[in-house]
């Protein structure tokens, strides 16, 4: 008898929205970063969209923003979900308006979030992911004010910052930014790098109710 | 007053994936024929025993619930007819005995493996139908629903999360019966619940309208047409126990379906009931399912 009803085909699913899981790329494209280094970026965003659209769940949860900066800051990418998300090739310019940066990137978190509350969507912890090969050159104190601003937001576990530092980086200047001690890169893995960060999106985006997820080791591409 | 249960834990496929054991549990039983109680608990993630977490959760609660009616009935504990005391307020305190056992039950178990209370975090969802009503009390995330002879859906609880989608609370915390949702349904009043379902959170997002948390009634009425043809089966067969178990296969079957696994690769558990006599009529007869 009850092998007679087929619930697979009677039972209707209720339509709610994927959790989201939003992932900023705060990149750093001054002058510095022409040549070599901008185009294994620009590969390693192509990696980074086509590894995450291999997975079903997370092309469909993770969203990305890119915000670059050089003398200007630009959102070159707001919040996608990487089923949209198209790489872009960056170009490179001049300074390095870092702090300015890390504003407009905790913007971006905070407005999406007061927009998955109003639609009732659910999501994880942010992640903003800075790579730079510098130290920042913005007006005096304004990196200051972005730096007090990722401790609050990490006291309050309302983001998790990361910076990467690429060969030429301040490592120690970077060290004063956020709370989580920068990476650096080996090289130019940017490759590697991505991967790891789509693998880390992958398990956050699909991880069950608890707080510490278990990320991949960065050993293939970065060193403390 | 019998009732007829089917439910089901089954692995999700990102577990399977990972090599992990599924860490949801579910149990139940009924007590002195006229109590039913059903309790599911679902293993926190990176808990590295809430699968153990879960199992000890789900026994230990509904056996402390059994002995609680059973010394009640037995008149060992002060009987909880006090017409000053709401039905609700009259089981906060047994209720808070069992989250407590269960506690306790969990402190021995990491101390005899050698490891943290927190590597057993689970959450605890407990339904249990009394000939006054029906109490359900939940810690974290999952939904205990209903609905009533008029086909309307109840949600009895609805899932706890934090801010973030993989934050919840679990049994082990010290706040856990404060934070508890807490309802009880009267059985005396216009609206007689005549079906119940309780879900893990790997559910929640294809059963419920979110984020209000209303039942999602093409859902469930499928599941509750499915579980009144077994039910309807049981009472006139020779052998039940086999019925209940097709039953179980059918419910299992369904959610290893692709349809279901293509939206959440977690683990699931799903568990249906109803009383075996239709309340609404006079009872004819008395059947025994177990």
């Amino acid at each position: 008898m009850s092998t007679s009803f087929n619930l697979d085909e009677a039972v209707i699913f209720a339509e709610n929205p994927e959790p989201r899981c939003p992932c900023v790329l705060l990149l750093d494209v001054s002058g510095s970063m022409s040549g070599p280094p901008i185009t294994a970026l620009n590969e390693g965003l192509k990696a980074f969209q086509e590894d995450l659209n291999r997975d079903d769940l997370a092309r469909k949860r993770v969203e990305i923003a890119i915000v670059t900066f050089d003398d200007r800051v630009q959102v070159v990418q707001d919040f996608v979900t990487a089923d949209g998300f198209e790489a872009p090739t960056l170009e490179t310019g001049g300074m390095t308006y870092m702090g300015a940066a890390v504003h407009t990137g905790l913007d971006l978190v905070r407005d999406r979030k007061v927009q998955y509350r109003a639609n009732g969507v659910a999501y994880y912890r942010p992640w903003v992911f800075m790579i730079t090969d510098g130290a920042p050159t913005d007006e005096p104190g304004t990196m200051e004010k972005a730096s007090a601003r990722i401790r609050e937001e990490e006291d309050k576990k309302g983001i998790a910052f990361f910076s990467v530092g690429v060969e030429g980086a301040d490592m120690e200047r970077l060290q004063t930014v956020a709370v989580r001690s920068p990476l650096k890169l080996k090289g130019l893995s940017f490759q590697e790098m991505f991967l790891w960060l789509s693998a880390s999106m992958q398990q956050v985006s699909q991880s069950r109710p608890d707080e510490q997820v278990a990320l991949p080791s960065p050993a293939g591409w970065g060193e403390v | 007053m019998p009732w007829t249960v089917i439910g089901q834990s089954v692995i999700g496929t990102g577990h399977e994936r990972r090599s992990q054991p599924c860490q949801d549990a579910w149990a139940w039983k009924a007590i002195n024929g006229d109590h039913l109680c059903v309790a599911v608990a679902d293993g926190a993630g990176s808990a590295s025993h809430s699968e153990v977490g879960a199992r000890t959760t789900v026994a230990t609660a509904v056996e402390k619930v059994a002995q609680i009616i059973t010394e009640r009935a037995e008149g060992h504990s002060p009987p909880h007819n006090d017409s000053m005391t709401s039905e609700l307020e009259q089981w906060r305190l047994p209720l808070t005995q069992v989250i407590e056992k269960v506690q306790k039950e969990l402190k021995l178990t990491a101390q005899q493996k050698e490891i943290s209370l927190r590597d057993l975090a689970c959450t605890l969802l407990i339904m249990l139908w009394t000939p006054q009503g029906i109490v359900a009390l939940q810690v974290g995330d999952g939904a205990i629903i209903g609905r009533d002879h008029d086909g309307q859906m109840v949600a009895l609880t609805q899932p706890q999360q934090g801010e973030y989608a993989n934050q919840t609370l679990f049994v082990v915390e010290d706040r856990a019966m404060d934070q508890a949702q807490f309802v009880h349904w009267p059985l005396t009043g216009d609206r007689h619940l005549s079906h119940i379902a309780l879900f893990s959170d790997g559910l929640q997002r294809l059963a419920l309208e979110l984020p209000s948390g209303k039942p999602f009634s093409p859902f469930f009425d499928p599941l509750f047409s499915f579980l009144d043809q077994v039910n309807d089966a049981v009472s006139d067969a020779a052998d039940p126990k086999g019925i209940l178990n097709d039953g179980a296969h059918t419910l299992e079957d369904f959610l290893r379906s692709p349809r279901v696994t293509a939206r959440t690769d977690d683990d699931l558990t799903l568990v249906l009931l109803t009383p075996t006599i239709d309340l609404s009529k006079p009872p004819t007869k008395n059947r025994s399912m177990e």
